[in-house]
């Protein structure tokens, strides 16, 4: 009875789902059978061009399901009428449509598509060919990235994609500085999100060049918006290599070369300039403060170093990585060894990585797909050693690195101020096993249980684990180069990310319309620890000695520890609808939650909306024989920018070791704790909000050689977050803000628009001949639109010297104007305002004279003047390929305009600090001799007060690359084996035309409200190398 | 049918993963739970003292605005070196002049964390009597900023509580500023007890109250009080340890770590030298104005002027603490070498003895010489002069405490002493202890001893308000005359 029972609810749900499965059939195959008759049955192979077979083809009967794939050898067989059209498709290639007629037995052969129109871009959460796209995606694929031989593929960017502006530093594995679109927040963390197998990550330094098929960027807000609330910064998708059908085949790709730095111009002053700078700055200085004039005398300063000399190195790089990738129809498969070292032209600055990558998609029915990807990465950095650059910059020139015997020579006693000696901090520099090992993992599993509709499950972790030693072991060089305590301190950290996306997608074509519709859901997990030690005492050995447990026994081991947390919780939908080809609309929508945000405001919902037309596909466009092909775009979304570090909103205990005291008689050693709040906050804060409009155009021309595409954008970001200055009177301070006295709110509105144009004229001249030319270039303008009343303008940098106001760009440069430089008393006494009284009464001859722009009498803030900022107003890049039968080659230059830096290093002096060549040969020594450069005391009186002078022009053109490659015939070596060998030259950042007094004007790191000063930045090098690819 | 099972289960997980997005901030204390026990109450007090001996606070901003802008020191340190100090010496400083800000800035941060106390503790349920020591601390160092604020600046904004509001933005008179210093110190003798236990040596007493409220009324020129509190001191008042105040006999020693909290201390920032502990060894005081290239950066050193009051006055004994020459040897056996010369000195090189931390006690780690130095900040010798000033214009006995000052050293006794007498006893004793150029505008001996260093008058008694605040408060604070 029981049983029965069970029996017949059973069948009662069988029964009810068989009825709707029956009738969901029965309409599919009404339709189907609508149009079906006297099928028969066609075979046939697909091969390329040359002939070889290609299989993984699908075919497909248009406007049926009926669709299968070729074989190994190219083979497939279908069933189809008389009056049907087969349709053969193949990533990479050309579709083509054939009518079945009465041919049984079909020889097809697919062309390698070249025009780009054909392309399968990915976006977010699926790929849409490129001809149904309204989104400015740009693709940049590994061809061009591996061109560029650095640690992180992000600085390959560099000058290929329109709207993106990327800052590199020098130092091996340094992270660029990436900005798409502007700048939309005064906040520190502007790079975009970067999408990796399912993991949405802001650092992809892990990731070695070989892995990547291809980076696509996602510029506008219809395209970044089903990030959501992360994507405000723009989003960057990385797909990465995965297997192919077709037989094995095995790729070698390796290079060895070398790098400099490339100072130009530039360079420090000798120890007989040095002295003669040094003796011109104390005469200007004892003349201001009535003090006695001494000269050093330069025969007391015999020796003579180039600081940059004694810390740089020619620095030798190399690669090599090695792929081996095929699979049936049912099981694909790629496993990738990549080897990479650079060592930095500072020296003991190291970095090594070693990735492994295995990914395997496996098909185990029509029904059903799975596959896994995983990358595995074991990176090792020799960081530069702290303050090296700085102290190379200011050394006085006069002292050898080591005395008579030896030892390091101690500054001190040549009566010049006190100094860090480069040479002993490089010597004690030493920082063991700086390991980080890092593994991004995705598994997905696909369902399909009907035609178009694929339900898909993503799981992605993102661990990793970091740990270094550094120890400094006691030393005594100077008074400033002394410490008896032999320290260790040691560093672990952990991290685990996972990302779990759920997605249902539907895809469909009814005669003329075809739509596709996305619907998800992603929840994302942040987790990050650390615990550090620290104890001393330790005695060197071997580094196998260098443990916190073998330190000195009278003091206790100090630990420091913490961590952080955050979730975000997002559903999202997307509707892609193209009709006749022609006309398209693209609808995205996703609601986010995020912890980082107080409870009430936790959940936002993020729209956006794109269109597009092909114009050429009218019948009135026919006629042109110029114009091949034109659609016109318009989108506008709304992204957010959650990128706030957690728990900003909470009021945190200040409990920092510093706040602790001793009390008791004078030898007492009992260490009080103290604590106490220390910040203010904004419990309401909420994310930015950025709003796009982006107005388009795709064109080809010329039998599709030359294309032309160009975007506008207007993109306003609103309740941007902008610290609120508290006077100090407040008596607030924010430790991790970076600003004193302020806190976040959501305040400011700023807006950022601009121009993109990429070019591209395509020429295959001959068999033989073929090249390609493309530029980009970007006009871009950045301003803070509007102020919440009550939120003054926000000052900034060394000596406040940026600031961010209404109406302006974000972290200008702000400072007074040079009006010349005082020749003589009489200019000094002449200087005066209205009612006669001196402007600058302390002045002394080779002073800067200021202006006095309100005519107050007085020099002060309102007298300032803009003098640009770091953001480029316009940037631009050219490449050129070409292929001449077995030689290829290719340059690329890449530049920057209406850039301002401003040069710190100058200026930021205690003392008798070196100054560079260009500064000594300019600088005033007597009336008449300059009326720019001050006298050599540019410490003395008002010269130190943020000017003009200080900042200068950071435009730069870069020849980027130069690559020159020979590919051997198939047959040269080993008969047949190899299918591919091609040797190479390259350069890499040979040439830097810039007028900027320094390594380079490219300063990359600050904030918004505090980027482009120069402090003694890494010098950017050139690297010369070979190469070798090699495929069997 | 599985495939519909997997088909449900997708739906459920696409609409059903919520995992509470509400949890405890990773590795931070929320504040709503701190100002919650008496230890965090003591703690909140702890913070002030850590505060106190950061470098902005006593260090360099102190020692230029207070002595080297007076004709008691020079620049020094090494030639062509931090010639920006210059500006002192000469008083051409500027509204953008960085140490100014500095300390601005590290004024209201101390008082920040003392309004943390005033605030939050009397709402803690604890020990009455701990209580009111906690809170009685907290007045002291917050009048004591706003005295330090009051000399350098003149009115001050005057902030009091949390949350601030509009008034951190407006200045107050310099009177109004001087009155809330000495509001705060009468409620803090009445909250703090007599001393304390040795655990706790060196935190704030009624004592340490009572002497900076007579300095305080002495600047009010309350003089009738200022003999009051100063006669209690001297005749009931109790150093740190318990004992009745003295002076210590000998004056080099008083200066030593040795003599920390001892019978003629009213109030010190403890500093200490942890070893291994950069967060608590982090006062620079002795390490500035270390011996140049043997102990430190050898800055604000002693004039010659000062070196010629001594002799004119044939003090021996406080010119050879206060002054100490290269090439001199010690009481503790140390020769001063160092640098062959001094930035703004003609002659030899010379340095502040009372900032000299001997090499036996001394902690160099972490370049840092002499960290364990206490900053005296209010000795009795003071309030003995300040009670023998009081007493010179109330018509009491001035000679009495003058000569237990000048007895200790050597001095013959003045029978009848001047104000100019007192003046220039302060000088001596007090050199070098950051109060040479405020006593001289205090008593308007300003303009006569440094015009000509470039003294301007009606512009220099005060400094500039440093550019940056007038800034964050949109150019709505006042800039004072002359800048």
């Amino acid at each position: 009875m029981m049983k029965n029972n069970y029996y017949k609810l059973d069948c009662q749900l069988d029964f009810r789902l068989m009825k709707r499965t029956l009738t969901f059939l029965l309409f599919l195959l009404i339709y189907q059978t609508g149009f079906a008759f006297q099928q028969q049955t066609i075979t046939g192979t697909v091969v390329d061009d040359s002939g070889m077979p290609l299989p993984g083809v699908t075919i497909q009967v248009e406007g049926t399901s009926r669709g299968v794939t070729t074989d190994m050898d190219g083979n497939f067989s279908i069933e189809a009428s008389e009056d049907e059209v087969l349709l053969i498709s193949f990533l990479g290639f050309n579709s083509q449509e054939i009518e079945v007629g009465g041919e049984e037995d079909l020889q097809i052969t697919l062309t390698e598509n070249v025009g780009e129109l054909d392309e399968i871009v990915v976006v977010g959460y699926g790929q849409q060919q490129k001809v149904d796209l309204i989104a400015p995606i740009q693709v940049v694929d590994d061809e061009v990235l591996k061109k560029i031989p650095t640690a992180s593929p992000t600085e390959a960017l560099q000058g290929q994609v329109s709207g993106v502006t990327v800052s590199n530093n020098g130092a091996p594995g340094a992270t660029p500085s990436v900005q798409i679109r502007g700048l939309g927040s005064v906040r520190g963390d502007f790079s975009p999100l970067y999408v990796v197998d399912g993991v949405v990550t802001k650092d992809i330094g892990f990731l070695d060049m070989n892995s990547i098929e291809s980076m696509s960027v996602l510029k506008d807000a219809s395209s970044a918006a089903i990030y959501g609330v992360r994507a405000a910064n723009g989003v960057i998708i990385i797909e990465t290599k995965r297997g192919k059908t077709g037989k094995p085949s095995i790729s070698y790709e390796g290079y060895a070369g070398i790098q400099q730095a490339t100072p130009g111009d530039f360079s420090l002053l000798n120890n007989q300039d040095y002295i003669a700078f040094t003796n011109n700055k104390l005469e200007a200085n004892a003349d201001r403060n009535n003090s006695t004039f001494v000269p050093f005398d330069p025969n007391d300063y015999p020796d003579n170093t180039n600081w940059f000399d004694e810390i740089l190195r020619t620095a030798f790089t190399q690669k090599h990585s090695l792929n081996l990738s095929g699979g049936s129809e049912n099981n694909k498969y790629f496993v990738g060894l990549n080897y990479f070292e650079q060592e930095g032209v500072v020296k003991k600055n190291n970095y090594e990585r070693v990735n492994v990558r295995i990914t395997d998609d496996i098909e185990f029915s029509d029904y059903f797909r799975a596959g896994i990807s995983t990358d595995m990465s074991v990176t090792k950095i020799d960081h530069l050693a702290g303050g090296l650059l700085g102290q190379a910059y200011s050394n006085p020139p006069v002292y050898s690195p080591r005395n008579e015997d030896g030892d390091f020579t101690n500054p001190d006693n040549l009566g010049l101020g006190q100094y860090a000696n480069p040479a002993a901090t490089l010597d004690r520099w030493n920082n063991i096993e700086p390991f980080t090992t890092r593994n991004i993992s995705n598994v997905y599993f696909e369902l399909m249980p009907i035609e178009g509709l694929t339900l898909k499950t993503s799981f992605s972790a993102d661990i990793s684990n970091y740990s270094t030693r550094n120890y400094a072991r006691a030393w005594n060089v100077s008074i400033i180069q002394t410490d008896d305590s032999n320290a260790l301190t040691r560093q672990y950290g952990r991290q685990f990310n996972y990302v779990w996306d759920n997605t249902i997608t539907y895809e469909k074509e009814i005669d003329k319309h075809r739509f596709t519709v996305l619907a998800g859901s992603a929840y994302t997990s942040y987790f990050s620890q650390f615990l550090n030690g620290f104890n001393t005492g330790v005695e060197y050995f071997s580094d196998a000695s260098l443990y916190l447990v073998n330190g000195d026994e009278t003091t206790e081991q100090q630990a420091s520890d913490g961590g952080s947390k955050r979730v975000n919780q997002s559903y999202f939908g997307r509707l892609s609808y193209t009709f006749d080809d022609k006309y398209m609309l693209n609808a995205t929508l996703r609601t986010d939650g995020s912890s980082s945000f107080p409870e009430d405001n936790r959940w936002g919902t993020f729209p956006s909306l794109g269109l597009g037309w092909v114009a050429s596909e009218e019948s009135f466009f026919n006629e042109s024989e110029v114009l091949d092909y034109l659609k016109i775009r318009a989108s506008y979304g709304m992204l957010g920018n959650s990128d706030i570090p957690q728990g900003t909103y909470i009021l945190p205990v200040d409990n920092r070791p510093y706040l602790s005291a001793v009390f008791g008689p004078y030898d007492s050693t009992n260490i009080s704790q103290g604590a106490t709040i220390t910040t203010a906050v904004q419990p309401d804060l909420t994310w930015e909000v950025v709003e796009e409009y982006n107005f388009g155009f795709d064109s080809n021309w010329i039998d599709n050689q030359l294309s032309l595409e160009m975007d506008y954008f207007y993109r306003s970001t609103k309740d941007a977050i902008f610290p609120v200055i508290l006077s100090a009177t407040s008596g607030v301070s924010t430790p991790s803000g970076g600003n004193d006295r302020a806190y976040l709110d959501n305040n400011a509105d700023i807006l950022n628009s601009g121009l993109e144009i990429l070019m591209g004229w395509n020429k295959q001249v001959n068999d033989n001949f073929n090249y390609n030319l493309s530029a980009n270039a970007t006009f871009q303008q950045n301003e803070i639109s509007s102020l919440q009343t009550g939120t003054i303008a926000l000052y900034n940098g060394y000596r406040s010297s940026s600031i961010s106001q209404v109406g302006r760009p974000i972290g200008e440069f702000y400072v007074y104007e040079v009006d010349g430089i005082f020749q003589d008393q009489e200019e000094i006494d002449n200087y005066v305002d209205d009612d006669g009284d001196l402007i600058m009464p302390n002045a002394v001859p080779g002073d800067f004279k200021y202006a006095d722009n309100n005519g107050d009498g007085r020099l002060d803030d309102q007298d300032k003047i803009s003098a640009g900022n770091y953001l480029p107003s316009f940037l631009y890049g050219i490449n050129f390929n070409m292929e001449y039968k077995n030689i290829d080659f290719s340059i690329q230059g890449q530049g920057v305009e209406g850039v301002s830096v401003f040069n710190v290093k100058r200026i930021d002096r205690s003392g008798n600090q070196n100054i560079d060549q260009n500064f000594y040969d300019n600088m005033w020594q007597g009336p008449g001799t300059s009326n720019t450069y001050p006298s050599g005391d540019v410490l003395g009186g008002r010269n130190p007060d943020p000017n003009t002078f200080n900042v200068e022009s950071g435009d730069y053109f870069r020849i980027r690359n130069i690559t020159l490659g020979y590919t051997f015939n198939e047959d040269s070596f080993f008969g047949n084996a190899l299918s591919r060998f091609r040797i190479y030259a390259s350069a890499t950042n040979p040439l830097t035309f810039h007028s900027y007094n320094g390594y380079t004007p490219e300063i990359s790191g600050g904030n918004p409200t505090n980027r482009g000063y120069d402090n003694g930045v890494y010098p950017i090098s050139a690297t010369y190398l070979i190469g070798l690819n090699i495929n069997l | 049918m599985k495939k519909y099972i997997l088909i449900i289960f997708l739906s459920v997980t696409i609409l059903g993963c919520s995992e509470d997005m509400d949890f405890p901030t990773e590795a931070s204390m929320p504040a709503e739970e701190f100002f919650e026990t008496a230890e965090d109450a003591v703690q909140a007090s702890t913070a002030i003292y850590a505060e106190m001996r950061v470098w902005v606070h006593v260090e360099s901003p102190l020692i230029a605005t207070g002595e080297l802008a007076s004709d008691n020191l020079e620049k020094g340190s090494c030639v062509g070196c931090f010639t920006e100090w210059f500006n002192y010496k000469n008083f051409t400083v500027s509204p953008d002049d960085g140490l100014l800000d500095a300390h601005w800035r590290a004024c209201y941060w101390a008082i920040n964390m003392c309004n943390q106390v005033t605030t939050n503790v009397p709402g803690i349920d604890m020990d009455p009597n701990l209580q009111d020591r906690v809170i009685g601390e907290a007045k002291v160092w917050r009048a004591w900023n706003y005295f330090d604020l009051y000399r350098i600046w003149g009115g001050v904004p005057i902030v009091n509580q949390i949350p601030v509001g509009p008034e951190a933005n407006i200045r107050t008179t310099k009177e109004e500023t001087l009155e809330f210093v000495i509001q705060d110190l009468r409620e803090a003798v009445e909250l703090l007890p007599d001393f304390h236990d040795t655990e706790n040596l060196g935190r704030v007493t009624k004592w340490s109250a009572m002497g900076l409220l007579a300095k305080a009324l002495m600047y009010q020129e309350n003089w009738e009080e200022a003999k009051a509190v100063t006669d209690e001191i001297i005749n009931n008042g109790l150093s740190m340890k318990g004992e009745p105040f003295d002076l210590h006999p000998d004056f080099y020693e008083q200066f030593k770590e040795e003599q920390e909290y001892n019978e003629e201390s009213l109030l010190e920032v403890p500093a200490s030298a942890i070893p291994n502990n950069p967060d608590i060894s982090n006062n620079f005081s002795s390490n500035l104005q270390g011996v140049l290239d043997q102990w430190g950066q050898g800055a604000m050193v002693p004039s010659d002027d000062l070196a010629n009051a001594f002799d004119q006055a044939g003090d021996s004994i406080r010119k050879a603490v206060t002054i100490i020459y290269r090439g001199e040897v010690t009481p503790d056996g140390d020769t001063i070498q160092g640098a062959e010369r001094l930035d703004g000195i003609d002659g030899t090189p010379r340095y502040n003895g009372k900032a000299y931390v001997p090499t036996p006690n001394r902690f160099d780690g972490l370049g840092n010489f002499g960290p364990q130095r206490n900053i005296r900040l209010l000795r009795f010798s003071e309030i003995l002069l300040i009670n023998a000033e009081a007493a010179l214009h109330v018509g009491g006995d001035a000679a009495t405490p003058l000569n237990r000052v000048r007895e200790r050293v050597n001095l013959p006794p003045i029978e009848n002493p001047t104000f100019e007498d007192i003046w220039f006893e302060r000088r001596l004793e007090l050199a070098g202890e950051q109060d040479r150029f405020y006593d001289l505008v205090r008593t308007g001996q300003a303009n006569e001893v440094l015009a000509p260093q470039g003294f301007d008058a009606g512009k220099n008694e005060l400094y500039p308000i440093p550019a940056e605040q007038i800034r964050q408060t949109d150019y709505e604070m006042e800039q004072n005359p002359g800048y």
